[in-house]
């Protein structure tokens, strides 16, 4: 646009802004109404990249805790089991446990 | 002012229709949400335009071909006599709801018949850059054209607008 076109074109400009902004109500409401059914139309659009990164995400943090939750240490490395170890007589106990179930009920009956 | 008010007069400029420019306008804002929806919306003024101003060209070609089957079919009647075969008077009425709206405003008037008279290039890279404010690149995106095309029928516009309305516009 040339200097000497400015004024004009600016006058323009003005007439055709107070033209526009004038519009009949019908048809701005009509104009409102194609605009919001337009945007209604759009596309919900799924944003898969945040879902495969957090999906992945989680994947790993899930193999990490099944690792770790992995009992793979000796019962050395347990204090309790160690003494469990150690302590023969309770072993013993344990594994006579059914006999000294039946003696209680025999006794009792008797 | 919200761009679609602007849009609906440029469209109304082009077809002086208020009805056809209401579809031009509607179709435009579908198809821009459906083809660019999950563009940025930052994006979407120079898009809707160039889809609008496709849809106004569509429009004239049609209506053109319209135009044209109707004189031809008048002059096979040879009912020269009926007004029905008046070429001029087959065009659609150009304005006529805006006319009697703008009673009196003389140099709205004006302008209206003087806008509706350039030709359509010309009309969508005047309205485009001067009123829209878009610069060259953007006008020649929406008109879907070269800049140079752009800027001489922009110059020319201006030129043939200030000759018709130099009695208002000095």
């Amino acid at each position: 646009m040339s200097h000497d076109d400015k004024p004009f074109v600016d006058q323009v400009r003005q007439t055709l802004d107070r033209h526009a902004d004038r519009l009949d109500e019908m048809t701005a409401a009509r104009l409102a109404a194609a605009r919001r059914n337009a945007l209604d139309c759009r596309p919900r659009r799924t944003h898969w990249l945040p879902v495969a990164a957090l999906s992945a995400l989680a994947a790993s943090v899930l193999t990490v805790a099944l690792l770790l939750n992995q009992d793979v240490s000796l019962p050395g490395d347990d204090p309790e089991a160690l003494e469990l170890v150690a302590q023969s007589e309770d072993l013993e106990l344990i594994e006579d446990l059914d006999f000294y179930d039946w003696l209680d009920t025999t006794q009792a009956s008797s | 002012m919200a761009i679609e008010k602007r849009a609906f007069r440029m469209a109304e400029i082009a077809t002086g229709s208020r009805e056809d420019a209401l579809d031009l306008v509607q179709d435009a804002m579908l198809g821009l949400v459906k083809s660019y929806g999950d563009r940025d919306s930052a994006d979407w003024p120079p898009l809707f335009y160039r889809i609008l101003q496709s849809r106004i060209r569509d429009w004239y070609r049609r209506n053109r071909v319209r135009n044209r089957f109707r004189v031809w079919l008048g002059g096979l009647r040879g009912d020269d006599d009926d007004e029905r075969s008046d070429a001029i008077q087959n065009l659609p009425d150009r304005q006529p709801g805006i006319e009697r709206q703008l009673a009196g405003e003389d140099a709205m008037v004006q302008l209206q018949v003087a806008l509706q008279e350039l030709p359509l290039r010309q009309q969508q890279a005047f309205l485009l850059r001067a009123w829209e404010g878009m610069d060259v690149s953007a006008t020649a995106f929406a008109m879907g054209c070269s800049e140079g095309s752009v800027k001489t029928h922009y110059s020319r516009a201006v030129h043939r607008l200030r000759e018709q309305l130099e009695d208002h516009w000095p």
